[in-house]
C-alpha cells in the first residue's frame, strides 16, 4: 500500500509498504477514504519532536471503512464507516473512565520512554514518534486501529467525509481549548494562531457563548478566515504591541481567557527571538514560548490560559511572576478526543457548523511531499490539506 | 476477565524474535529473582564468559496501581504458571506443589536459567512472598503486596525483592543486562501485568508496516 513516511527534517516520501494486520484482539484495520495533514505534523517535519525513526508512517487525522477486526471486537464490524480519534485509548483505565482519554495508562507500548522524559506516559498517538508509542499513522491507504471498540465513531452515510473527518483531531482540539476557557456570558476570548485549531477554537468559543473573540496572527488569509468565523482580528504586521492592543480593545481589562493555538514553534520578533533561537540551537531550550509569554501578560486578572498548541520540552523566561500575581489558571494537554466526538457529530448533524470550511487544498497522497513543503511555508494560502489515498 | 493467553504469548515471542535485547532488558520480576550461585560451573549454550566481580546486594522496589480488585489480581498472580504471559523473559513456570515451583528464564544468546522457588508467606488477596531454595542455581527473595487503593482507584501493588549479583558467567550476563536498571525492568513487568489485567491485551506495534 501507499504511505507517507518520515525520513528526516523536511524529508517525507510516499513509499510502498506492506498492508497492516490485526495484531491484538481489539484491533481493527481501516481502509482510509480521507486523511489530512495537521499543523502538529509540521513539528515532526521540522524535526522538533524527538524519537522518530526513518520510515515511520505519519498522520493522525483519518477516517474510512473497517475492513478487518480482531476476535474480541463486539461493537465494530467490517463495513462500518468510522472516524478515528488521534488519541489511542484503552477505555478501561482510571483516566479513560474519567474521560481523560489522552492520558490513557495502557496504550503506549513505549511508556518507559515518555516516563524518562515526562515522569509519566500519556496515550499512544498515531504517527507521532516513538515517544508516543510508535504507532503507524493514517496518511496511508490502510491503518491498524488498536482498541477499536473504544475510540472510532460510526458516522451516518448521508454526511460526506469532508464534514466529519475533522472529528479526528482539530475540531475537538479547538472545542476543548474553548471549553477549557470556562466561558461565561460577556466573555472576550483571545486566540493566538489562526491555523486550523485556532479557527475551530474561534467558532467553538462562539458555540459556547463567548461575547467576542479576538484572533491574532500575521497571515492575512488566515485572519480573513477568522473574520469569516465572526472574530475581530489583530495582525502582528500592524501592531507593535499585541498586549496593549488587546487592552485597548477590551476596556483595559484584557481578554477573559487566552488560547495559545500556536505552541512550541512560535514566530517572534526582536531580542526575545534571538534569545530563544540561540538557546534552541544550543539545545538549551527546545520550544519557543513567545505566544505563551504574550498571553500571560495580556490575560485579565483571574483569567484562564488555555493551551492546545503543542509543547514538547523545555521553555524559558516564562513570566511566572505575572501568572502568579494575576491568579491565572492554566489548562492544557493533548485533546480527550473521544469525549467530544459524539457531541460534535451532533452539532454537525444539526447544521450548527460545517467543518469543511477549513479545507484549502484537496490532493492525492502522492502529492504529500509537496503538500508538506507548501504547508510549512504557508505558501499559496495553504491552511488545511486533505488527501484521498486511493486517488 | 477473558485472558487471551495465546495472543499475549504470541506477542511476547514475536517481540523476542524481532528485538531480543529490549525484551530481555525489560525483563520483569523473574530476572530479579535470578542469582547464579557461587562460582561453580554454569551450564551455558554457546557462550564463553569471563567470571565476574562480586557486587553488593541489590534491592528493588516498585509500585503500580491497577484498576481491578485486589482479589482478582492476587488470583492471577498466584496462578504462577500464567506469569510468563506478561513477564517477557520467563519461558515457563511449573507448579510442583502448592508451595514449590520450578522456573525457567530465557537469557541472551539462547541461555537459560532454572531454579526452584518456595512460597514463604501468603495471605489470600493480600500478599505472596518467595525465596529460592537452598542449592538452586539462582538465589533471591522477595514479596508482592496487594492493597486496595483509596476512592475506588483499584489496587496498589508493591513488589520488593533483594538479590546479590552472582559470581558466575551466566549470572554475569544477566546482571549486565539488568544491572543498568533492574528497577525499570521490574516496572515493565508490572506495566504488562496492568495492561493485561485492565484491557485483556498488551499493546504492541511489532509487525506493523513502515517505510
Amino acid at each position: 500500500m501507499k504511505a507517507v513516511c518520515w525520513y528526516g527534517k523536511h524529508d517525507v516520501r510516499v513509499e510502498n509498504v506492506p498492508e497492516p494486520d490485526v495484531l491484538n484482539p481489539r484491533d481493527a484495520v481501516v481502509r482510509v477514504t480521507l486523511t489530512a495533514i495537521c499543523g502538529s505534523d509540521l513539528h515532526l517535519y521540522d524535526g522538533f519532536i524527538p524519537t522518530l525513526k526513518k520510515g515511520d508512517i505519519l498522520g493522525h487525522e483519518f477516517m474510512g471503512e473497517v475492513v478487518g477486526t480482531g476476535n474480541e471486537l463486539k461493537n465494530i464490524k467490517t463495513g462500518d464507516r468510522v472516524v478515528v480519534p488521534f488519541t489511542i485509548s484503552c477505555g478501561q483505565c482510571f483516566y479513560c473512565r474519567r474521560e481523560l482519554w489522552s492520558l490513557c495508562d495502557n496504550s503506549n507500548p513505549n511508556a518507559w520512554m515518555a516516563e524518562a522524559m515526562y515522569g509519566f506516559s500519556g496515550a499512544g498517538l498515531y504517527g507521532y514518534s516513538h515517544l508516543y508509542g510508535g504507532y503507524a499513522g493514517g496518511q496511508a491507504q490502510y491503518v491498524r486501529v488498536p482498541y477499536a471498540d473504544s475510540g472510532p465513531i460510526k458516522v451516518p452515510s448521508e454526511i460526506p467525509d469532508e464534514k466529519v473527518l475533522f472529528l479526528s483531531d482539530i475540531f475537538p482540539t479547538g472545542y476543548m481549548a474553548a471549553e477549557n476557557c470556562s466561558i461565561s456570558p460577556g466573555d472576550v476570548i483571545a486566540v493566538w494562531g489562526c491555523g486550523p485549531v485556532g479557527q475551530f477554537a474561534i467558532r467553538s468559543a462562539f458555540l459556547l457563548g463567548a461575547e467576542r473573540v479576538i484572533a491574532i496572527d500575521r497571515e492575512e488569509a488566515r485572519l480573513d478566515l477568522a473574520r469569516a468565523g465572526g472574530a475581530e482580528t489583530v495582525s502582528y504586521d500592524k501592531t507593535d504591541d499585541v498586549v496593549e492592543t488587546l487592552k485597548l480593545m477590551t476596556g483595559g481589562r484584557g481578554p477573559d481567557a487566552c488560547i495559545d493555538a500556536v505552541g512550541m514553534e512560535a514566530h517572534e520578533p526582536g531580542i526575545a527571538a534571538l534569545y530563544d533561537r540561540t538557546k534552541q540551537a544550543l539545545m538549551l531550550e527546545s520550544d519557543r514560548p513567545h505566544v505563551l509569554r504574550e498571553a500571560i501578560q495580556a490575560c485579565r486578572k483571574g483569567g484562564v490560559i488555555s493551551i492546545p498548541g503543542v509543547y514538547s520540552g523545555f521553555i524559558d523566561k516564562v513570566p511566572m511572576g505575572a501568572a502568579f500575581a494575576k491568579g491565572l489558571t492554566f489548562r492544557m494537554g493533548q485533546t480527550h478526543v473521544q469525549k467530544y466526538m459524539a457531541l460534535l457529530l451532533e452539532r454537525i448533524s444539526r447544521g450548527e457548523i460545517d467543518p469543511s470550511f477549513i479545507i484549502s487544498h484537496r490532493m492525492r497522497l502522492d502529492d504529500a511531499p509537496e503538500a508538506y513543503r507548501k504547508f510549512q511555508k504557508k505558501e499559496d494560502g495553504y491552511i488545511k490539506i486533505v488527501m484521498n489515498p486511493f486517488q | 476477565m477473558a485472558i487471551e493467553q495465546g495472543n499475549v504469548i504470541r506477542g511476547v515471542v514475536k517481540q523476542l524474535k524481532n528485538n531480543p535485547l529490549p525484551a530481555i532488558a525489560l525483563a520483569g520480576l523473574g530476572i530479579g529473582m535470578l542469582v547464579a550461585k557461587g562460582s561453580s560451573r554454569f551450564r551455558m549454550r554457546g557462550v564463553e564468559m569471563r567470571p565476574l566481580l562480586k557486587l553488593n546486594s541489590i534491592k528493588v522496589e516498585r509500585s503500580v496501581t491497577i484498576d481491578r480488585p485486589a482479589q482478582e489480581l492476587y488470583s492471577v498472580w498466584r496462578n504462577l504458571e500464567s506469569l510468563p504471559c506478561f513477564i517477557d523473559h520467563l519461558e515457563s513456570v511449573k507448579v510442583i506443589n502448592p508451595a514449590r515451583s520450578h522456573w525457567i528464564a530465557k537469557g541472551p544468546a539462547g541461555m537459560r536459567l532454572e531454579w526452584d522457588a518456595v512460597i514463604t508467606a501468603e495471605k489470600e488477596g493480600e500478599e505472596i512472598a518467595w525465596r529460592s531454595v537452598e542449592g538452586s542455581q539462582v538465589e533471591t527473595e522477595g514479596s508482592v503486596l496487594f492493597r486496595s487503593a483509596p476512592g475506588n482507584r483499584g489496587t496498589e501493588i508493591n513488589v520488593s525483592f533483594e538479590y546479590r549479583p552472582p559470581a558466575g558467567p551466566v549470572g554475569a550476563a544477566f546482571a549486565r543486562l539488568l544491572g543498568r536498571s533492574p528497577s525499570s525492568a521490574v516496572l515493565e513487568g508490572l506495566r504488562h501485568f496492568k495492561q493485561y489485567m485492565e484491557t485483556g491485551e498488551i499493546p504492541t506495534t511489532e509487525g506493523q508496516p513502515k517505510g
